[in-house]
């Protein structure tokens, strides 16, 4: 990569380049994105929003005439040229994705701020090596913070990934029981004061993935599709894009407040890595767990709980001289090279980023542990970790097993957690408590973000059972969320979801015992395979059919089976083709990145939910193709508790929440 | 001595005594060949690492590293890349379909750790092996230790094809189809 420090400051106005007789230099991409870029709109509300001094990389992709290069670059705001400090600008002309032959610089000035409200212009100015000048012109809008009051200390962000209205009140159903019409008892997520609903749009497509769904929470800008703490841009590499700083190392670096990150998921996935790893592929595992801890002096990462040991193992990296092998212990390691990060020198130089390095064979558990974290490999080290200032967890060597696994295997009838080798994993209320205690002890604060992961990668499958109870243990740590609260008054909860997965809904309730689905599901030889007529029509009861399902709740919170007599039915409106039993699945579905996938007893678990209950259940077929339901644009709601909890009413649209957070933290609530 | 098994379905059986009940493969060598060469003992990749997994991760099984720099056969699917993540002279071999390359995830993450390089011999190892679905039955010298691959992973355990079955790797045969009840 060719990354020169060049940039120039232009005397007047400059002459359109278009008067020019031959083809003429242009700019194609200029970041912050804004509409009046994009299509001349100069008008909010499409505009990237920024904190009064939070960072943001300006960068813009100009297109070369063939046989010239870039002479000099600046970008000007409000028509005043900038004067980056010396190493904080950089121009790429190799190494793009723009089509081939292409002649192009992306030219970038790292980690700008600025402090004063208001719609600002944005404009870059380029000059060719001919002399031909090309400059286009942006906006970006940074938001006032009006008003005082008292601030929130602690942030924590509860995140039911995929949790749409129908996984909510689906879970409510069950858990806590209806009468009469009313529900006995509300979920702790349904007691918040505040509630709202949220628009979940990605920067580039109104259905969003997790990386953007959590990104726009805690950026306040819409990211694309894969990506999370940044912008597109026009570079391959995907450590470069241009970034924009999140909620943890804006109030890191201006109130000093820590980070906790606790998920169900592998910990490199995208929600978790959204809060403070910035990169356009949420898929480099290797790059996102190394940045988790080389940037920790940004975001004030103090806890890391979740799955995902696979990346924090050292790899091997060579045979020794003499053709030997290297005696580097065979331990599963994912971490690889193609997946792991080095940064340019002005993002390093800008950001004061840690500038990485391609080093598969990183000890990373050690480097955490010699950074100060305790690190507890499962539920007993969990326990026994309670004192410590700093915490790493990794409970699983991908994603952690889900509740309905977790819970069977403490009451003695299920032994799924085993197959996949951690047979002592702690539920997410337990994580959440653990990792409360820890960030308790923050003097300045801290951001949480506890993710209950699994509701939305359940709803994927489309496996009901399984993903009611993930919304189930998602709300037990929700109830210790609330609880620290009442602890600590100078908490802010919030309660939300990414995005909804799967368009689940509650269509009503089974007509039958359970007995009668079981004996529909297995029919004995002779009699009729499943079939609509045999386990649809007799069974699915819809309007006051369905009555109110009823659930017996042990004392270990969970349903004591979730295959009862006249039990709740769900369908699925993002659905792929499946076979529908109604009936809970005794196993989970085939997961290729666990261990031991592929082998019995794995080996025995369902391939996909194109062939699961295949010959137990009713061919339903899908809107959508392959093997998984998809997420939905569909809003979802919210919920506050706490200091500034008043601010989240109403419809808002997902970067909103962080400007409301950033609102309670920084100037506060009456 | 490596084998790629071929059909047809009598031969497999007679061949693969061992494998368990049921299990269908692609019979890509002759029953001659076998015979000559001392039987290659029989691993599958639930053999591969210890359970419960450990605080720093998996561990090799006892009988993996007995079986290291032995003849040994197993039956597995061939991942399916696309052609970016695919590296000529080598093929992977896993206990379930799995596809390789998808942005979304990247290509790392879909790869069940126990997963064995197949390494073709000298004479095939510029060629790239075509992908073929269903399960094929492979056997080699094998190999335990970490070690970088042309495809910019680290392989743990790998599988020396001798040229017989290197060849038979990267021809391009239509393959038998595997009874349902293996899947």
């Amino acid at each position: 990569m060719n990354r020169p420090a060049v940039h120039f400051l232009l005397a007047g106005a400059l002459v359109a380049a278009t008067a020019a007789a031959q083809a003429a230099p242009s700019v194609s991409r200029l970041v912050p994105p804004s509409e009046l870029f994009a299509s001349n709109n100069p008008n909010p509300p499409v505009i990237a929003r920024f904190l009064p001094g939070q960072r943001f990389d300006l960068q813009a992709t100009v297109k070369l005439d063939a046989g010239t290069t870039l002479a000099s670059f600046e970008f000007a705001v409000d028509g005043v040229a900038l004067k980056p400090a010396a190493g904080i600008t950089s121009v790429v002309t190799t190494g793009l994705t723009l089509p081939a032959g292409t002649n192009a610089a992306v030219v970038s000035q790292r980690a700008y701020s600025n402090a004063k409200p208001g719609i600002h212009r944005l404009t870059v100015n380029a000059l060719q090596s001919d002399g031909q000048r090309t400059s286009a012109t942006g906006n970006f809008e940074v938001v006032a913070l009006t008003g005082a009051g008292r601030k929130a200390k602690n942030i924590i962000i509860l995140l039911g990934d995929g949790m749409g209205a129908a996984h909510r009140t689906a879970a409510r159903i069950m858990a806590r029981g209806y009468a009469q019409g009313k529900a006995h008892a509300a979920l702790a997520m349904d007691t918040f004061p505040s509630t709202g609903m949220v628009m979940t749009s990605s920067l580039d497509a109104i259905v969003t993935d997790s990386a953007p769904g959590m990104s726009n929470y805690v950026t306040g800008n819409k990211a694309a599709n894969n990506q999370e703490g940044v912008f597109p841009d026009d570079t391959a590499d995907a450590f470069d894009n241009p970034r924009v700083e999140y909620l943890s190392e804006y109030l890191h670096r201006t109130q000093g407040k820590a980070l906790g990150i606790v998920t169900t998921a592998d910990v490199f996935d995208a929600t978790p890595a959204a809060n403070a790893v910035h990169t356009s592929n949420r898929g480099n595992g290797t790059g996102i767990v190394d940045q988790f801890l080389d940037d920790r002096g940004l975001t004030g990462l103090s806890v890391l709980l979740g799955g995902g040991r696979k990346w924090f193992l050292p790899n091997g990296d060579a045979l020794k001289a003499d053709g030997s092998r290297n005696g580097q212990a065979v331990n599963g390691s994912q971490r690889d090279a193609k997946t792991d990060y080095v940064l340019p020198a002005d993002l390093v130089a800008g950001w004061g980023a840690a500038p990485g390095a391609k080093d598969p064979g990183r000890d990373l558990i050690g480097d955490f542990q010699r950074a100060g974290f305790a690190y507890a490999p499962d539920r007993l080290g969990l326990a026994a970790a309670g004192d410590a200032d700093k915490l790493l967890g990794l409970f699983a060597y991908s994603n952690m097993n889900v509740a309905f696994d977790k819970i069977n295997k403490r009451r003695g009838v299920s032994t799924v957690v085993d197959d996949y080798g951690f047979p002592d994993q702690p539920m997410l209320d337990e994580m959440a408590e653990a990792a409360l205690k820890v960030l308790s002890k923050k003097k300045q604060g801290f951001v949480a973000m506890i993710e209950g992961a699994s509701i939305d990668k359940q709803a994927h499958l489309m496996d009901t059972d399984r993903w009611l109870l993930e919304v189930i243990e998602f709300d037990r740590a929700v109830q210790v969320a609330k609880d620290f609260a009442a602890k600590h008054p100078d908490t802010l909860v919030i309660v939300t979801a990414d995005h909804e997965c799967s368009g689940a809904a509650i269509i009503g309730a089974s007509t039958k015992p359970v007995a009668t689905i079981r004996a529909a599901a297995a029919p004995a030889d002779g009699a009729s395979a499943p079939s609509a007529a045999t386990l649809r029509d007799p069974v699915v009861g819809v309007y006051q059919a369905a009555k109110f399902p009823k659930y017996t709740i042990a004392a270990d919170g969970y349903p004591q089976s979730t295959d009862v007599d006249y039990k709740m039915l769900i369908g699925y409106g993002a659905n792929a083709d499946r076979y529908e039993s109604w009936l809970a699945n005794a196993t989970p579905t085939q997961d290729s990145q666990q261990p031991f996938v592929g082998q019995a007893p794995q080996s025995g678990y369902p391939a996909n939910p194109n062939v699961r209950n295949q010959g137990a259940g009713f061919l339903v077929t899908g809107q959508v193709p392959g093997d998984q339901a998809v997420h939905t644009a569909t809003d979802v709601p919210l919920s506050a508790l706490g200091r500034g909890s008043a601010l989240f009413s109403g419809v808002m649209d997902n970067t909103d929440v962080f400007f409301k957070i950033a609102l309670s933290a920084i100037r506060g609530t009456k | 001595m490596t084998h790629l098994l071929r059909d047809p379905w009598r031969e497999t059986v007679l061949l693969f005594r061992a494998v368990q009940a049921g299990l269908c493969v692609a019979v890509l060598a002759s029953a001659a060949v076998a015979e000559a060469e001392p039987i290659p003992a029989d691993l599958k990749f639930r053999d591969f690492y210890q359970l419960p997994i450990g605080p720093r991760g998996l561990a090799p099984s006892a009988r993996l590293l007995s079986l290291d720099g032995q003849p040994v056969r197993i039956t597995g699917y061939l991942a399916h890349q696309d052609g970016a993540s695919a590296a000529p002279g080598i093929a992977l071999l896993t206990p379930l379909p799995v596809s390789l390359g998808d942005e979304d995830e990247s290509f790392a993450d879909d790869l069940p750790p126990a997963t064995l390089y197949l390494h073709l011999a000298g004479a095939q190892s510029a060629d790239t092996v075509p992908y073929r679905p269903g399960l094929v039955a492979v056997s080699g010298t094998l190999q335990v230790g970490a070690q970088p691959e042309a495809d910019g992973r680290i392989s743990f355990v790998r599988l020396l094809l001798d040229a017989d079955a290197s060849q038979r790797l990267i021809r391009p045969e239509p393959v038998p189809a595997v009874p349902e009840k293996s899947k």
